[in-house]
């Protein structure tokens, strides 16, 4: 107890996590964004195909109502791709010695910061299409419940995994014991 | 390493194929039958492939604990063996059949299971459980009850100040029932008046002179008997209140008739809460809550308690310090007060004045003149509801300091929260585009009892804040369970 201090902490001199510079996510990960787009897009587009071929029999409807509807939806598609591009652009994370950062938002900018000694576990997801680009998702739990849970999409596979291995190191807190060596083989080979 | 490690891999999920044979007296119950096999032919199929995908091992050396599953789409989930709070084994009814268990890991936090083996044999399960739970039951004896210290209680809740806070609270509740109920009886009697067919003008307005005198009374009756009902059942429920010591955790038992005793470790709090109303300040009483991690209310059999918080009503002042003292083991003081920007009340301006009297005035101006007659009640509205967002922005505050967050918020009732830095689990802000000229951004602090949210605070001030706290979080050692 000898050499306990307790200096006075100068709120100033703290790392600001405002300050951090964020790493862009891959940018094969538009190309997975395009394609669940081009999904939506093509069921929309089918949806109202249908529409308009059932519609046909009836003489109520003119051409000019199907291409102001068409319209209407090239509109929203373009706004739809627009907008994702924008979202995408803006999404960030980073790590730092002691926490993980991840920030997104179009029209609001919302950064959520993770403390690794607050992690309680880690999930390395690979989607269909992820997998495709080599791609996978990084998501983060904590016990803070869903609305501060992280998912971190479209970091290269390796880097992602390389990212988890380096979580899970360094949430086991250093104050708690390490792993007994005794535990016994037996389990596993008897299961 | 991974050679070292004791790796093996356990395969479980069963594949349960139920064929249905059917004779064959038509063509279409063939085809029928055809389509069905098909289908239990792609199900098996995805089945087997999940199953074969779905492998789970306990890495000793690193203490973790690895489920892979997925077909399409891969999943691994890594937990760390000190994180794993549950691990419960079930059985439903067709694992009995097939005479399999399931088995869940539960870690804090998040309400779902993180990871749910659906099938295994209730030896491999058992083991299973005992090596992931090995750690735990070393971290949490000291929590385990040891010597039952029956020290007197330094806090009993009178049958008065029970009353006081009976009479004081719960009257919005007890008047929403009431007026949902009223409006009821009110359209249940005037379509009957609708359906009569009087024909005499007097007759009905008789009739109406002496529903509305009726109704009266019985709003009065009924506004009383809900609030005795309210207050009676406080009284039964928390009659006694009584906080012990013991060992390190606090004792609180309580109630007339079913007699309740929980036991709370100071540790584990999560959250503070308590609110109060002006008459309740007169009279010195307030309404305490106490929540912890949602996880650690699990029950022996897996079911989660509803609810998480333990409330003390009826404590004075004193009484209050008293329990914050014995829960942080420090005196609780308020910090630096945090303002809202004048944004928050614009909003509320804009939301609760502007659009609804533009509504009304639209509505009435263009769709409905009816309307109009009850334009009169606008300006009561508008005066009302400035009163109501002015002192909901007086009473809008954080107060900050090196242990606490104090957040107040309310109308009448005024709430405050209480958290320890240490305790967040992580922290979200959020700002809008054309709040970064103003400096105005909104904080989210995330711990494992709920979220404390500050909108409209100055962005500069609360993220030097933010990084303060960030920095008590990750240079501590501190356990927040």
């Amino acid at each position: 107890m000898t050499d306990f201090t307790n200096p006075e902490v100068d709120l100033d001199l703290l790392p600001k996590y405002q300050e951090v510079t964020f790493l862009p996510i891959h940018k094969n990960y538009w190309n997975i964004i395009i394609i669940n787009l081009l999904i939506t897009i093509i069921i929309m587009l089918g949806v109202t195909a249908v529409g308009f071929i059932f519609m046909s029999t009836s003489d109520d409807i003119g051409l000019a109502t199907y291409l102001f509807i068409l319209a209407v939806e090239l509109l929203f598609i373009g706004f739809l791709i627009w907008s994702n591009r924008l979202a995408f652009k803006k999404r960030g994370y980073a790590v730092r010695e002691k926490d993980l950062l991840y920030r997104s938002g179009i029209l609001s900018t919302t950064t959520t910061i993770v403390p690794f000694n607050r992690i309680q576990h880690i999930a390395v997801n690979e989607g269909m299409f992820s997998r495709m680009y080599g791609l996978a998702a990084v998501e983060i739990f904590t016990a803070g419940g869903s609305s501060s849970d992280l998912s971190i999409a479209g970091i290269e596979k390796e880097k992602a995994h390389q990212l988890k291995e380096f979580l899970m190191k360094n949430i086991t807190r250093q104050g708690k014991p390490k792993p007994e060596e005794s535990m016994d083989s037996g389990l596993i080979s008897e299961l | 390493m991974f050679a070292d490690s004791l790796q093996k891999f356990i395969r479980a999920a069963w594949v349960p194929l139920v064929i249905m044979l059917y004779r064959v007296p038509s063509q279409a119950i063939l085809y029928a039958s055809l389509v069905v096999l098909g289908l239990f032919a792609i199900l098996g199929f995805v089945a087997y492939l999940k199953y074969r995908n779905f492998t789970f091992y306990l890495d000793q050396d690193k203490g973790e604990f690895i489920v892979r599953s997925g077909v399409l789409s891969k999943k691994k989930i890594s937990i760390g063996l000190e994180k794993i709070q549950q691990v419960n084994i079930n059985q439903n009814i067709i694992q009995k059949l097939i005479g399999v268990y399931s088995l869940d890991v539960d870690t804090a936090g998040s309400n779902s299971k993180e990871v749910s083996i659906r099938a295994i044999d209730k030896k491999s399960a058992e083991i299973l459980k005992a090596k992931l739970l090995d750690r735990e039951v070393t971290n949490h004896e000291e929590t385990v009850l040891q010597e039952e210290v029956q020290a007197k209680p330094f806090i009993k809740i009178s049958p008065l100040s029970l009353l006081k806070l009976g009479i004081t609270s719960n009257y919005g509740r007890s008047l929403g029932i009431l007026i949902a109920f009223l409006i009821t009886v009110y359209d249940n009697i005037r379509e009957f008046l609708e359906n009569e067919i009087l024909t005499e003008e007097q007759i009905e307005q008789y009739v109406v002179r002496n529903t509305i005198q009726g109704f009266l009374m019985i709003f009065f009756a009924m506004f009383l008997l809900v609030f005795i009902i309210n207050l009676v059942r406080t009284l039964i429920r928390y009659f006694d209140l009584e906080i012990r010591r013991q060992s390190h955790s606090l004792l609180i038992s309580y109630g007339l008739f079913a007699k309740k005793n929980t036991l709370l470790n100071p540790r584990k709090v999560q959250i503070v809460a308590y609110s109060q109303n002006l008459l309740q300040r007169k009279l010195n009483v307030l309404s305490l809550r106490i929540k912890q991690a949602s996880s650690e209310e699990v029950k022996e059999d897996g079911k989660k308690n509803e609810s998480s918080a333990i409330e003390i009503p009826g404590a004075s002042i004193v009484e209050r310090e008293v329990i914050l003292k014995l829960i942080y083991d420090k005196i609780f003081t308020k910090g630096q007060e945090l303002k809202p920007n004048y944004r928050y009340i614009f909003k509320r301006i804009y939301l609760l004045l502007l659009l609804p009297v533009a509504a009304i005035l639209l509505f009435g101006y263009f769709v409905n003149p009816q309307i109009q007659d009850y334009f009169i009640l606008l300006p009561f509205y508008v005066g009302l509801m400035s009163l109501l967002i002015y002192i909901g922005y007086r009473n809008y505050r954080f107060y900050v300091n090196d242990d606490f967050i104090l957040k107040k918020k309310g109308l009448w009732d005024i709430d405050y929260v209480i958290i320890e830095p240490y305790k967040i689990q992580s922290i979200t802000t959020k700002q809008y585009l054309w709040h970064k000229r103003s400096d105005v951004g909104h904080v989210i602090l995330h711990t494992a009892a709920g979220d404390v949210s500050f909108t409209f605070a100055n962005f500069t001030q609360i993220n030097a804040y933010i990084n303060y706290w960030l920095y008590k979080i990750e240079s501590s050692d501190k356990d927040w369970v």
